[in-house]
């Protein structure tokens, strides 16, 4: 008796740990369900289109995994925008996996080449070649009949933008890109006008001001990631005219003099005072410029920023009066380095076993007026004609993103390479702007450093 | 003759059931311990990036790790100079806050409960966050100095400081080794303390004469276990600092983690995880070796 009794135990607590490895299906069927039930069903009568499919009309319990990274206002838009499809499409539940951008892409790597990734993902557009080149990850847009009417197709046929060989694999988030944003009033009790076509020298000159102005004020709020991204990479591609890799025939564009003059130019930056020093901005690397203690009290005159962030950064300090600026160009360029392209692409993982209701959600998402309205512009100025006009009419695109978003878009510059852009690529130039920035490492040996770690990217 | 295989076949039986009792945890250990410890030694002879098959590749990855790759010996020398300080930081500190609350006195397991609470939080991020917004230029430890008239201090911005900032981070988390040494102060013989005070020994004298040898086992055991967790840091450095500035607080656990899940370079990530556990392997032999030389177990360390 005693041992059926322990082999009973024994058998209950195996049964309740398999229990516990298995997938949860079930459960997500119930909350599909349940959350038809409970969702707000008076939303829908606006829609002009509600994207169905045959998978979506169904009765078909489907639930989606929709995953993104974002601050508050955008998580909220998308929530909503969630909450309208689920009323026109009770049987589809959507499980929203949001969260803030650090890692984000890190853990979808692992869940790409897993096969467990969400079924509808946004991807940063310069890391998404990377995917793209490694597996084929993705569902191509135009096998499920897309409506694609609403983009330009100019835009949407760039490959930062989504299209690969032909294939819509990704679609662009908004229109984004670097731009200058001003602290205005602060300029003009300096006397810099931003307005000017400028070159990166003058940066140095004004920041020398600013100086002499009030020496507890810098010209340009930004950190290492800035530096590296914005100001090395776009000077690069004016003074050589190319992007560092030339990825056909897999050779460098870069020479190691060339590079020592972009790392010098570097080096004035935090030698003249143009930028806070690099042991200070240190707290504040990655996307952490706008917790900048002194950027909030305004003692910057201007930050390198992106169209798709600005707002945060104008969040963080809103008693300022902010304008756009243009961005530096050196005399004699041979490109204009800076470019507008999408902040994210929204993409359809392979892994989806419901890929016409992914599609029929980035339909709503995309072409539905009542979407576009929600949306407005918490990724950026919206990438769509028809939203544009209706963000412009009710006031939610702003003057100074459609003025950031023309900026960057008539500079037409080349786009980074992939090899370049990726993560290890930007690590090596940013580790050795980091050196210059301390005074650890000279611009000349650094490059030299620089172009034999890049050149093992290629190798 | 039939009784004694009638025993055997009762042993037998019996063992049955032991392996069907130690079924949960020997599945467990196969399958989220055993598989992946051994795949990763086969993924480091490898090219595996995570998004690609592993094609073999030799001893390349350790060759390139131990010859090229200059961040290793860097995130290596990172490694042993935290190492050496947090674990006898911690240890020292463990011991003191021990020996300060071993006594009693009004409401001294609300103070112990108290000593222990930092512990709690062991290796959490949010913690790892707390201590970055304390130790920014703008935050409560610089306005402190300040109140003081003391100047700022670079706590995270400045090489020389970061990895110290992080290394206290570590000595604060002493909550579980000061537990182990309050038992084990606990077990000391109050008859050693008499006769030595009888035979006129100080408090410090006992201290060192008796108290410490008494708890060698338990000093041990505390050195061991920290040093191996010391060796494997990555939150604090992730979280706080990044690795930086300068690669100063870049240690191999954070290379492990940039490698693999930044770089997808996950052969290569496996070789630096193998390389980690030679090190502990290694140190924690060597500690054992030490060990007969100054720690003092009751029953002579036979079991």
């Amino acid at each position: 008796m005693k041992r059926f009794m322990s082999l009973t135990v024994m058998l209950c607590l195996m049964l309740a740990l398999f229990a516990g490895c298995g997938n949860s299906s079930e459960k997500n069927d119930a909350d599909a369900s349940n959350g038809a039930a409970s969702s707000d069903a008076g939303t829908s009568s606006t829609d002009t289109n509600t994207g169905s499919t045959d998978a979506s009309s169904s009765d078909e319990a489907i639930t989606l995994r929709f995953a993104w990274w974002g601050g508050d206002e955008r998580t909220a838009a998308t929530l909503e925008v969630i909450k309208q499809f689920e009323a026109l499409h009770p049987n589809i539940t959507i499980e929203a996996e949001y969260g803030s951008s650090d890692g984000y892409h890190d853990k979808l790597s692992t869940q790409l080449a897993s096969g467990t990734a969400a079924d509808i993902v946004q991807v940063d557009p310069e890391t998404f070649p990377t995917y793209v080149d490694t597996s084929d990850y993705f569902v191509n847009y135009m096998d499920y009949d897309f409506d694609l009417s609403n983009f330009d197709e100019a835009y949407i046929s760039l490959s930062i933008n989504g299209r690969y060989d032909g294939k819509q694999l990704g679609l662009p988030s908004g229109i984004a890109g670097p731009m200058m944003l001003v602290n205005q009033d602060l300029a003009d009790a300096i006397g810099i006008d931003f307005t000017q076509d400028y070159t990166w020298d003058d940066l140095i000159t004004w920041g020398q001001k600013v100086r002499q102005y009030d020496d507890s004020m810098y010209l340009l709020c930004t950190n290492k990631d800035y530096v590296t991204n914005l100001v090395v990479y776009n000077y690069l591609k004016q003074l050589t005219g190319k992007t560092i890799f030339n990825k056909a025939d897999m050779t460098m564009n870069l020479t190691e003099e060339q590079l020592a003059q972009i790392f010098d130019y570097v080096q004035m930056l935090y030698d003249e005072g143009v930028c806070a020093p690099a042991n200070y901005a240190a707290a504040y690397s990655g996307d952490n410029l706008q917790s900048d203690p002194n950027w909030i009290d305004g003692k910057y005159v201007c930050a390198f920023s992106y169209i798709s962030t600005m707002d945060v950064m104008i969040a963080a300090n809103d008693d300022g009066n902010y304008s756009v600026g243009n961005l530096p160009v050196m005399d004699g360029a041979l490109n204009n380095g800076w470019t507008a392209n999408c902040p994210q692409v929204f993409a359809i993982t392979k892994s989806c076993e419901h890929p016409e209701a992914a599609i029929a959600f980035m339909d709503y998402f995309f072409n539905n007026e009542t979407a576009m309205e929600t949306l407005a512009c918490t990724r950026s100025v919206p990438p769509t004609g028809k939203a544009r006009e209706i963000c412009q009419a009710n006031g939610s695109l702003s003057e100074l993103a459609m003025n950031a978003a023309n900026i960057a878009s008539a500079m037409g510059g080349l786009t980074p390479d992939s090899i370049a852009s990726s993560q290890e690529g930007k690590q090596i130039v940013m580790d050795a702007v980091e050196e210059i920035a301390y005074g650890a490492n000279t611009p000349e040996d650094a490059a030299g450093n620089t172009i034999s770690l890049l050149s093992g990217l290629i190798n | 003759m039939a009784k004694a295989a009638k025993k055997h076949k009762g042993i037998q039986k019996r063992n049955r059931q032991a392996y069907l009792y130690l079924l949960p945890w020997l599945l467990g250990f196969a399958i989220l311990q055993l598989y992946p410890f051994m795949k990763s030694f086969y993924y480091s002879f490898t090219d595996y990036m995570i998004t690609n098959k592993p094609s073999f590749v030799g001893l390349e990855n350790y060759i390139k790790l131990l010859t090229v790759d200059t961040d290793f010996w860097n995130s290596f020398r990172v490694t042993l100079v935290y190492t050496l300080y947090t674990v006898p930081g911690k240890l020292v500190m463990a011991l003191a806050v021990a020996v300060f609350l071993n006594r009693n006195i009004k409401g001294i397991n609300l103070i112990r409960t108290f000593y222990y609470i930092p512990s709690l939080f062991g290796g959490s991020v949010a913690i790892a966050i707390l201590w970055k917004l304390m130790f920014m230029d703008n935050g409560v430890i610089n306005a402190l100095l300040a109140t003081l008239h003391l100047p700022a201090v670079h706590w995270l911005g400045d090489k020389k400081y970061a990895l110290k900032t992080i290394c206290l981070m570590e000595i604060w988390q002493f909550g579980s080794s000061m537990v182990m040494f309050l038992a084990a102060l606990k077990n000391v013989p109050k008859d050693l303390y008499e006769s030595a005070s009888i035979d006129g020994a100080g408090k410090i004298a006992s201290f060192f004469k008796i108290t410490v040898p008494q708890i060698t086992p338990i000093i041990f055991f505390n050195m061991i276990m920290q040093t191996i967790q010391a060796l494997q840091n990555f939150t604090s450095a992730f979280v706080i600092t990044e690795g930086g500035p300068l690669k100063s607080t870049y240690v191999l656990g954070m290379k492990l983690y940039k490698e693999g899940f930044t770089y997808f370079k996950m052969g290569y990530a496996s070789a630096i995880s193998w390389i980690i556990f030679l090190v502990i392997m290694l140190v924690t032999l060597m500690l054992f070796r030490s060990s007969s030389g100054w720690v003092h177990y009751e029953d002579d360390g036979e079991f």
